[in-house]
């Protein structure tokens, strides 16, 4: 069984060794080490290497979201689960953007953080069901406010079964050989989503996704 | 006083020399009758000018009383209508051409004589006439000048108090726009630091208790612990939310976390969820990144219209829009309410609106009529 290591960076050390309990408890998990805010993450992951960082948003110094930034763009095989006390889509779609695909309320640690990491680790997305629950109300609460039409209706059923799979976390070559296509269609398919929904990439298409529930 | 004093010697004096004239006329007339009386009357005429000589010694006798100063000229005139009635008595017997002679040359003589004292009289009177009028007219000028004087130092003096005054209301003005740019930015530190503080610490601890809580329920399996502990992770995860919807609104940490447009974002999604209103936020990207100062004041100017929308103008639909021009960035808040008369209604949180947007040199404008309020404030950067 291989173990997936795990580092996690809060400043809060009450919060850390909760974690590392939590996390402990679980074979196929391994803390490999802790840092105290985004600059000493980083520094640490010149060093060692890991399959997943736990990332508080709120950290003096560099905080998370611009920490994840830098680390994704590094380590594109490293997964990044946020852990945050905000459930606000700002921040959601602040951190997809820097490229974290796990979102957990520190609240819902507890419950949610092994199954978040373990979806990070498959290449999918993760959210609280908090969050997503927020997210999808806001959305339909805000379509009904503005009286605005749904831009999900424009999308052909083919442009929706390419989101669903693209906010799950396939990458185009993924989708193409599931759906029998070539890539080349799928990118326009992708193209013409953003297009429709106005929205400018993969963070944005995540965050819509899990607007529309379509992300469990 | 001075001056009424004045006026008063000056009316006296006109007032004596018309009562010289009267004499003096009184004597020429008695003349030209005593004349007539000696040279052309005949008897049967001669009552009726006797009675004109009497009138006019009756007359002036009562202008002698009245005047003053004539000490010489009245033993002249009391003389000289001494001749005129012995002239009288004697016309009643027999005019004679000797008599005639000796009253012509003796009244003629007496009259000479006063006329000349009553000029000389009037002369005198004439030059101190001059003189006090010439005083008096010093006194006009030297008057004028003290008064003019006296205006001069009002007005020096009005203008020194009023100057003082404008200055000391000024620094006053200073001070107090000062000490409220300071309250804000206190008041604004302390919300920061309140909610920073909720989020973090009180935020953390929570975190750390449920994680405890978790580990705790996985080795109390099934039984009544195990629901007890079910019930206290409840009650921990209700203070989170409280907890962060407190420290949310006394200052949204998107505002330092994130920037102004999310922040803004953040207030129109939370308002309408509250209200119903729909609120649009159009912000221009460039336009995130300002000093922290410049986010805090956009912000709560924005979070003010966007309260007077929603009590005060009925409306359905209000438009935050946030543009970053040459050197300023404008924020400007549109809703479709009812409006209000801006120039009677500065209540509602406009003085404070305009406090935070004067503090950083920038200037608010309010317009409301009935197709709704804007309101639109420009900062220079």
């Amino acid at each position: 069984m291989s173990v997936t290591r795990v580092l996690l960076a809060d400043d809060h050390a009450i919060v850390r060794s909760g974690l590392r309990l939590l996390l402990e408890r679980e074979p196929d998990l391994q803390v490999a080490g802790e840092a105290t805010d985004g600059r000493a993450a980083i520094d640490w992951l010149t060093r060692e290497q890991v399959d997943v960082v736990v990332m508080d948003v709120a950290m003096p110094g560099l905080n998370g979201m611009e920490a994840t930034g830098q680390i994704t763009r590094k380590y594109p095989g490293i997964g990044v689960v946020i852990l945050s006390m905000h459930r606000d889509e700002t921040y959601v779609l602040r951190c997809l953007r820097a490229g974290a695909r796990g979102y957990v309320l520190k609240e819902s640690a507890e419950g949610e953080l092994i199954a978040a990491i373990r979806a990070v680790m498959r290449g999918q997305s993760f959210f609280s069901p908090k969050v997503r629950r927020v997210l999808q109300a806001e959305h339909m609460e805000r379509l009904r406010r503005e009286g605005r039409e749904d831009s999900y209706d424009l999308l052909t059923a083919r442009e929706r079964e390419v989101l669903q799979m693209v906010a799950e976390g396939n990458s185009n070559k993924e989708i193409a050989g599931r759906l029998y296509l070539s890539t080349l269609t799928v990118e326009t398919h992708r193209k013409k989503i953003l297009e429709k929904l106005g929205m400018h990439g993969t963070a944005d298409l995540i965050l819509y996704a899990v607007r529309k529930g379509m992300i469990q | 006083m001075m001056r009424i004093r004045a006026e008063e010697t000056a009316l006296r004096d006109r007032h004596q020399a018309l009562t010289l004239e009267r004499i003096r006329s009184g004597i020429y007339l008695s003349g030209t009758l005593a004349r007539d009386y000696f040279s052309f009357s005949a008897d049967p005429d001669a009552p009726a000018l006797l009675e004109r000589l009497r009138q006019l010694q009756k007359e002036s006798k009562e202008a002698l009383d009245q005047a003053e100063s004539v000490g010489k000229l009245r033993g002249e005139v009391i003389a000289y209508w001494k001749v005129l009635r012995l002239m009288e008595e004697m016309a009643s017997k027999r005019r004679s051409a000797s008599v005639e002679t000796y009253f012509r040359r003796q009244l003629a003589q007496r009259r000479e004589t006063m006329l000349h004292i009553a000029r000389e009289i009037d002369e005198a009177l004439e030059v101190e006439y001059k003189m006090r009028a010439m005083g008096l007219a010093a006194m006009y000028g030297q008057f004028f000048r003290i008064m003019l004087g006296e205006l001069v130092l009002v007005v020096m003096a009005g203008s020194a108090v009023a100057w003082i005054t404008f200055k000391r209301l000024t620094r006053l003005e200073g001070e107090t726009r000062a000490l409220s740019a300071r309250l804000v930015q206190a008041q604004e530190a302390e919300r920061r630091s309140i909610a920073r503080e909720l989020h973090d610490e009180v935020g953390q601890s929570l975190t750390a208790l449920l994680l405890d809580i978790g580990g705790t329920r996985s080795a109390a399996g099934q039984g009544a612990v195990g629901s007890r502990l079910d019930a206290i992770a409840a009650a921990a995860e209700r203070i989170v939310e409280e907890v962060r919807r407190i420290a949310l609104s006394l200052r949204p940490s998107m505002l330092d976390d994130l920037g102004l447009a999310p922040a803004l974002e953040w207030q129109a999604r939370e308002v309408g969820q509250r209200t119903g209103l729909a609120v649009e936020v159009v912000a221009e990207e460039s336009a995130g990144q300002l000093p922290e100062e410049y986010r805090t004041c956009i912000y709560r100017v924005a979070q003010e219209a966007l309260q007077n929308s929603v009590r005060h103008a009925g409306a359905s639909k209000v438009r935050i829009g946030l543009r970053k021009g040459a050197g300023t960035v404008s924020l400007q808040v549109e809703d479709n309410g009812k409006g209000f008369a801006v120039g009677r209604m500065r209540g509602l949180g406009l003085l404070g609106m305009e406090e935070r947007v004067l503090q950083l040199g920038g200037h608010l404008r309010v317009l409301s009529g009935d197709r709704g309020t804007r309101v639109m404030a420009e900062l220079p950067l």
